[in-house]
């Protein structure tokens, strides 16, 4: 059948069923913050990816784009909150050129919402969904199962209680772009210490009514690795050489062309 | 309470539910059309689908395929979905016995 298919539905339960281990999904077990400011919203999301209890990316890209100034973050399972944008970022680039408008947060949002519902919250993509449109500034967030919530400052993944500690303690109602993008970088800093799930950097996204979207890829970097203390190349000759033979792979003959040799380019 | 139909015919409690999306889907458009504008719009709706699908199966296109009228018809043309993306593999109008093989 067309779309996503269940042809091996039975298939897996009988391997489940006889003890054949399930591969474990990569699951950004997150920190994503988003909060609205005085002429735009932010949204800042941690980089860390997990398949259980190992770290499969130490720098994953959480915000995905949606449209030039509809921009998202994904926790939940990766493959699910990567494809679902992808999927409605591509409708909502139809409908604009459909419409011949710019699109909108709203729509962004219904699209979404409307494709997670039908699906029952088998997709596991909990978004937070922000941007600037002809009607200003907006922040969602979407459940896996369907519902939405707005606010002017949000967080989800297995860090949001952290992150929300920081919001709570730290919003107040008019912010400054600077203010809201450090904020931000505080709220996901507590998911990144506090929970085992979130960690490595900051990524942040700032969109700003009559300016393009900015991406900070790595906007702050707590986890460096550490130089290590000493280096761990071998010196020269450690290796003792006990034969050495020399091959050819091709041979080089040198001749001399002639003039009547040169080929006739223009005859 | 979670129903028990999965756990007796091994399907999953999806499948049941997407089967029957895209015709659920249309007929609670038709409705509101009928609601809101009356009982000729949806009518009217469901002849141009008609004849649409009468001219694509002369042309021989499967039903299963992409049709750009049909698309224009119910609105999907300016939509994407996992069907576009992971299409049926069949190309072309399969005749009745390797459908009914397939069934079998």
């Amino acid at each position: 059948m067309p779309g996503l298919s269940f042809d091996n539905y039975l298939r897996n339960k009988a391997l489940e069923d006889s003890g054949v281990k399930l591969p474990t999904v990569t699951a950004t077990g997150t920190t994503i913050v988003g909060c609205k400011f005085d002429g735009g919203v932010v949204i800042a999301a941690d980089t860390r990816a997990t398949a259980g209890p190992i770290v499969a990316d130490k720098n994953c890209e959480k915000l995905h784009r949606m449209s030039p100034k509809i921009w998202c973050a994904g926790a939940g399972t990766a493959a699910d909150c990567e494809f679902v944008t992808q999927l409605i970022s591509s409708t909502l680039e139809l409908q604009s050129l459909y419409n011949n408008r710019p699109p909108r947060v709203q729509a962004c949002l219904t699209l979404l919402k409307q494709h997670l519902f039908k699906y029952q919250g088998h997709i596991g993509a909990y978004l937070i969904v922000a941007g600037v449109d002809a009607l200003g500034a907006h922040l969602f967030s979407v459940q896996a199962h369907g519902s939405t919530d707005v606010g002017p400052y949000l967080s989800l993944g297995s860090g949001s209680l952290a992150a929300m500690a920081v919001l709570e303690s730290n919003w107040k109602s008019q912010l400054t772009k600077e203010e809201a993008m450090d904020l931000c970088a505080q709220a996901i800093e507590a998911g990144i210490w506090n929970d085992l799930g979130s960690g490595s950097n900051v990524d942040m996204c700032v969109m700003e009514l009559d300016k393009p979207a900015c991406l900070h890829r790595n906007y702050r970097t707590p986890n460096v690795r550490a130089q290590k203390e000493r280096s761990y190349k071998f010196p020269r000759g450690t290796t003792g050489v006990l034969q050495k033979k020399t091959k050819p792979v091709f041979e080089v003959v040198e001749e001399a062309v002639t003039r009547s040799d040169v080929m006739e380019v223009d005859a | 309470p979670q129903p028990m139909a999965p756990s007796l015919n091994n399907h999953h409690p999806l499948e049941a539910r997407l089967r029957n999306w895209d015709a659920q889907q249309e007929e609670q458009k038709l409705q509101i059309q009928r609601n809101v504008y009356g009982v000729g719009v949806p009518l009217r709706r469901q002849f141009e689908l008609k004849i649409v699908d009468e001219m694509d199966q002369k042309m021989g296109l499967a039903q299963t395929l992409p049709s750009i009228h049909r698309d224009i018809l119910t609105g999907n043309d300016s939509r994407t979905d996992w069907e576009d993306i992971y299409p049926d593999e069949i190309g072309y109008e399969e005749d009745f016995h390797t459908r009914l093989e397939r069934i079998m």
